[in-house]
């Protein structure tokens, strides 16, 4: 039986969330210190999660000295309420923190930034023959022809796949208290073989790349990278195309992404949740 | 404690050279042909090819070398990720390297850095914990120093406030922050774009009559390639009303002069605890490392000599148009733009 989860970002989406599709909330931000949830709004959605008997995630970006101070405020609080909360970490930092101030009150989950798939938009293209490429040299004169050669299995293995697939990364993150990984439903595919973890796939959106210099300011400000954040991002994204990858990239943030929808029929052996996230309302 | 100028090294004819300059660390790897003939092309360190020492022998003669000058040298062992059948191969041959002299490992995957220690340990080299992996704050730091770890890279979108902030709570390691080339839009740690251990380019022969024949597992053309340097059209997606509309193109990086200096941050990063200053990167010339590190170096000995750091800015800057012939562009080449805005 597969779990579904709906991941929201915004109180005014849990209204989308009682309607009985969801066992589930996953409430927080992945990617971005400064959009992070003060802990008003997150006592506000485990209440109501709890009262209508769902199961509660917090989710937690990589964070600075700053951010891992206001992070930890919500678990203390959240470790006073009950056992066994999940938590979505995307900091080597954030999980030693949680696993030695509040033993066994959290269960701790791999964030996508940590698991490291491979999600460059290209990936599946590179798996294709592709005709080659002639490149001029600066002189004009000297021509490189680019041959593309399809990657061999270990490569293709590769583009599937990510540390977490060793039993060693299981035995390790085992004593590090981790026990479920968040994965991207890459382009190319997942491959599970050898991953001891509980597995829950995203939907629709394969995170692609983030940054601290967040454009979604002015040029002028993106120019000097050190822009105050106006929350841009909750009122608009953009959309990136260019001949050579065949799908848009969609610009939500400080962190670019594409889409590819799961497919409930043709989920991935081994996936125990689905999160969705709630896009048109990602904001 | 003067700050120590680490700088990259692919040859063990270079160490003499690159010493004079300024150098006082070299940071280099190796890949063995064992590892290329078997796992083709993903990499064992973040570099591919020439960048990396192809023997072993040819990098404990560049070890020997450097240690005779009073350097160290600190080998890369830090790809992205390993696959199952690579974590063994990669332990194995961080042996040999500390078996060949090295003074230090770089490593960016916690895991690899457990199965290392576990199975024949690291006691006496140091562990540098790379910008990969990504540490941000003071528990991060906590957290890599309970596995062993000596050194902590900060990633290079650190803020120098944010560098301190860490550094005030453990002072116990050393820390290390990238000052020249190689500057990126998106952190390492997180981001797909370029990193997706394909990118080896292999000559196919000689080239014959000017025409060159490769053989790639990626394109490579910058600006149309689909990785973050791409070019694209834009369009603003309204999120209240799904209402789109055009803008135009789009590129992640403004037009850059070099690819990124924060030597103006000198000043500030020797007073919060910095202990060693980066140049990048290993796919440079010989040329254009030797002019950075000696620029780099310069910037150290200003920053010692200046009588306040507006003064310490103003040479750096005059500096930096001596040696790359074009004038900084604030912001668009600086590391760290926080350190002109008095932010530290």
């Amino acid at each position: 039986m597969i779990e579904q989860a709906v991941h929201i970002r915004n109180g005014r989406d849990l209204s989308d969330v009682t309607r009985g599709r969801y066992t589930r909330v996953y409430w927080g931000e992945e990617f971005c210190e400064k959009r992070m949830p003060q802990i008003m709004p997150t006592r506000r959605v485990f209440k109501r999660a709890s009262s209508l008997g769902m199961g509660f995630t917090l989710v937690v970006p990589f964070v600075t000295e700053r951010g891992l101070t206001a992070v930890l405020r919500q678990c203390e609080w959240l470790a006073g309420k009950t056992r066994g909360v999940e938590l979505v970490a995307n900091d080597w930092g954030l999980i030693h923190a949680v696993a030695e101030r509040f033993p066994g009150a959290f269960s701790i989950a791999l964030g996508r930034l940590l698991v490291r798939q491979q999600r460059m938009p290209l990936v599946s293209m590179m798996l294709q023959q592709q005709p080659p490429l002639g490149l001029k040299s600066r002189d004009g004169k000297n021509i490189s022809i680019i041959f593309h050669k399809a990657p061999g299995k270990i490569c293709r293995r590769a583009m599937r796949s990510s540390y977490i697939n060793a039993g060693i990364s299981y035995s390790a993150m085992k004593r590090w208290g981790i026990g479920r990984v968040e994965l991207n439903n890459v382009l190319q595919g997942v491959d599970l073989e050898g991953i001891r973890f509980k597995k829950s796939l995203y939907t629709p959106l394969v995170h692609v790349s983030t940054t601290r210099y967040c454009p979604m300011d002015t040029p002028a400000r993106r120019k000097l990278r050190i822009a105050p954040c106006a929350q841009q991002c909750r009122s608009y994204y953009r959309r990136l195309t260019c001949p050579t990858i065949p799908f848009a990239l969609l610009k939500m943030g400080n962190s670019v992404f594409y889409e590819n929808r799961v497919d409930p029929d043709r989920l991935p052996e081994g996936v125990d949740r689905l999160v969705e996230q709630l896009q048109g309302k990602y904001r | 404690m003067s700050m120590h100028i680490k700088v990259p090294l692919v040859s063990c004819s270079e160490v003499d050279v690159l010493v004079d300059a300024g150098a006082n660390e070299f940071f280099c790897a190796v890949e063995p042909l064992s590892w290329r003939r078997r796992f083709k092309y993903l990499n064992l360190s973040q570099r591919t090819g020439r960048a990396n020492f192809p023997i072993l022998a040819e990098f404990e003669r560049a070890v020997r070398q450097a240690h005779r000058r009073g350097a160290k040298v600190h080998a890369a062992v830090n790809a992205f990720f390993y696959l199952p059948q690579q974590y063994k191969a990669a332990a194995g041959i961080i042996e040999d390297l500390c078996r060949s002299g090295a003074d230090g490992i770089i490593l960016a995957d916690p895991v690899l850095l457990s199965v290392t220690r576990s199975s024949f340990g690291l006691r006496g080299k140091e562990v540098i914990i790379g910008c990969d992996a990504a540490v941000f704050n003071s528990s991060s730091v906590k957290f890599f120093r309970t596995l062993g770890a000596t050194r902590i890279v900060f990633p290079r979108e650190m803020t120098l406030a944010e560098m301190h902030a860490v550094i005030r709570q453990d002072t116990s390691l050393e820390y290390e922050a990238f000052i020249i080339n190689d500057l990126c839009f998106f952190v390492d740690a997180f981001c797909a774009f370029c990193k997706d251990g394909l990118q080896g380019v292999r000559r196919k022969g000689r080239a014959c009559r000017g025409l060159s024949v490769f053989e790639a597992a990626d394109t490579f053309d910058r600006g149309s390639a689909g990785g973050c340097r791409t070019r694209f059209c834009s369009s603003r997606v309204d999120l209240r009303n799904g209402r789109k509309s055009r803008e135009g193109n789009f590129s992640f990086w403004p037009r850059k002069h070099i690819e990124g200096c924060g030597a103006c941050a000198v000043w500030g990063l020797e007073r919060i605890g910095v202990r060693s200053l980066k140049v990048l990167d290993r796919n440079l010339s010989l040329s254009d490392r030797l002019r950075a590190t000696r620029f780099v170096a310069q910037a150290l000995a200003q920053s010692s000599l200046a009588a306040s750091r507006a003064d310490f800015q103003r040479s750096c800057r005059a500096s930096f148009r001596r040696t790359f012939g074009v004038s900084c562009a604030p912001g668009t080449d600086c590391y760290y733009p926080d350190a002109l805005e008095g932010a530290e």
